[in-house]
């Protein structure tokens, strides 16, 4: 039997809508020290990390390791009939084998749902990448250099040189180049161990940027024609982190 | 990864193949669960397979069949083997009817787990039932084959994302030569929505070629592995023979023992590629 309370029920409400931009199925961890989910979106580009230590909830309970399978619009549609002031608890009813979502406010509401028998199993791993460029920007920033290159074309090619943090875009139609150079305000950090030059969909890197609702801040994570890392800080020691899958000659 | 995705393909062409959820099964001689690479970009979905297509259990296999392989390998320079063809609907309407749109949706669901697996960049929906069943299952309002032919959509079917490519059924296009002119210009623009995807020569990777570390070249391995692929289906296909023959000397009172002995070996044979193929 697991039970946690969530404190602040519209945060909940954009990490579950951070997962639901690639996956619509997740399963989740629950351990007596954390709440996580680690799983690849269906054309296996991208993968999303979630992890929540119990400190992030105001009560937490856990008995054992337990991983259930959810539908996250069946997650969805429950969290969202909460509202900012109510009190929110999630755990798994032992009894009656299903999810359980009570919303304390004015009235105590209960919401019992099936879990998923044949979502794939937790993702043990993640991708084993030696990133050799970190920077630390503006969320904000960061979306706007993906908002920016989508207006020339579907890919972006993002580099980090000792003094700059580039997203390149070239289409038919002509070019976007934004800059950030270490001074800047958007670019909070800049480690390059070496320089780093690769090309991603730009499809994906827009959902993902959505978790900019979660974060002021957002790291970034490149390495020569590899896979980009994206981790967001949620408030209260979690993460949330996206990989996406280079495109290669 | 490759293994699972085999597995799983293997196990819904042998749901497909005992099939009885609808009334067609009656009159089948074998269901067409569909065939091509496991790793395909590009996926083609017909309507229901024809009279060759039942007597032989494959998909496009007659005149149609001929027409689809021409314009794969002129105008998209690819192997039959690369792409992955399926139908809608996995069992022969009796007469070449349409299928019905009950039929569609009953069998609806082995195409879904199938484009789930092979999650391929682009598929070509050839005739109207394949386009009308993958923008339903998109939430897009279908208005029409002749307004949507040849235009690239973006659908996201089940939550992956893909580009959709209508054109006409190559069956349709034998019996109308301005149909084939047509159904050739939509296959350039598949030619064209495929060098899109790989602009310039440039391929998108999967992130779990990264879990063994990214430093190597993982379309190397993909190389391989469909090496390793090519030669399990040959291995399997040489064991079928040799069983039926076993099965034939044994009626005829012959020596089995010869056909044993291959059979063993065979199997010995696939049991250690297959482990190759697991461990890549």
């Amino acid at each position: 039997m697991f039970s946690f309370m969530v404190d602040d029920v519209n945060l909940l409400k954009r990490v579950i809508d951070s997962l639901h931009i690639l996956v619509d199925e997740v399963s989740l961890k629950i351990t007596d020290e954390s709440v996580s989910t680690r799983c690849m979106d269906l054309s296996k580009v991208a993968l999303v990390e979630l992890y929540m230590p119990r400190e992030m909830f105001v009560k937490y309970e856990c008995d054992k390791e337990h991983i259930v399978g959810l539908n996250i619009l069946d997650l969805k549609s429950r969290v969202k009939r909460a509202s900012a002031n109510d009190e929110l608890t999630i755990s798994y009813n032992d009894e009656l084998k299903m999810m359980e979502i009570i919303i304390q406010g004015a009235s105590k509401r209960i919401f019992r749902f099936r879990t998923l028998t044949t979502v794939e199993g937790y993702l043990e791993r993640v991708p084993k990448v030696q990133f050799t460029a970190k920077a630390k920007l503006l969320s904000e920033t960061f979306t706007n250099m993906v908002l920016d290159s989508e207006i020339v074309s579907e890919e972006l090619i993002l580099k980090a040189t000792e003094k700059k943090f580039i997203a390149e875009a070239k289409g038919e139609s002509g070019e976007t180049i934004v800059e950030l150079e270490k001074e800047s305000e958007g670019l909070l950090e800049l480690n390059v161990q070496e320089e780093a030059t690769s090309r991603y969909k730009i499809d994906m890197l827009k959902n993902m940027v959505k978790g900019a609702k979660i974060s002021e801040t957002v790291d970034v994570y490149i390495s020569n024609n590899l896979p980009l890392k994206i981790e967001y800080v949620i408030p209260g020691g979690g993460k949330l982190a996206y990989y996406l899958a280079p495109i290669t000659a | 990864m490759g293994s699972d995705k085999i597995e799983v393909l293997d196990s819904i062409a042998s749901e497909i193949r005992v099939c009885r959820r609808c009334s067609l099964w009656e009159k089948r001689k074998n269901a067409v669960p569909g065939e091509g690479s496991i790793d395909a970009q590009i996926m083609f979905i017909g309507e229901a397979p024809g009279a060759n297509e039942d007597i032989q259990g494959r998909p496009f296999v007659g005149a149609a069949g001929k027409l689809l392989d021409k314009l794969i390998n002129d105008v998209l320079r690819l192997e039959r083997g690369e792409v992955y063809i399926t139908n809608v609907v996995k069992c022969r309407p009796p007469g070449n009817r349409d299928p019905t749109s009950i039929e569609i949706q009953t069998c609806a669901s082995y195409l879904e787990r199938q484009i789930r697996v092979i999650s391929p960049r682009i598929i070509v929906a050839l005739g109207r039932h394949s386009t009308k069943y993958l923008f339903e299952a998109s939430n897009m309002h279908y208005s029409g084959l002749s307004r949507v032919r040849g235009k690239t959509f973006n659908l996201n079917f089940m939550g992956l994302q893909v580009k959709v490519i209508p054109t006409y059924h190559p069956a349709a296009a034998l019996y109308n030569p301005r149909l084939k002119d047509y159904l050739e210009k939509d296959f350039l623009n598949v030619k064209i929505a495929v060098r899109r995807e790989n602009t310039s020569g440039f391929k998108q990777m999967r992130i779990n070629q990264f879990f063994n570390g990214g430093r190597g070249n993982p379309l190397k391995s993909n190389a391989e592995k469909r090496k390793i692929y090519r030669r399990l289906k040959g291995i399997r296909s040489r064991i079928k023979a040799a069983t039926r023959k076993a099965e034939r000397f044994y009626l005829e009172g012959g020596d089995v023992s010869v056909k044993e002995r291959e059979i063993k070996k065979l199997t010995k044979l696939k049991r250690k590629m297959r482990e190759k193929f697991r461990n890549l």
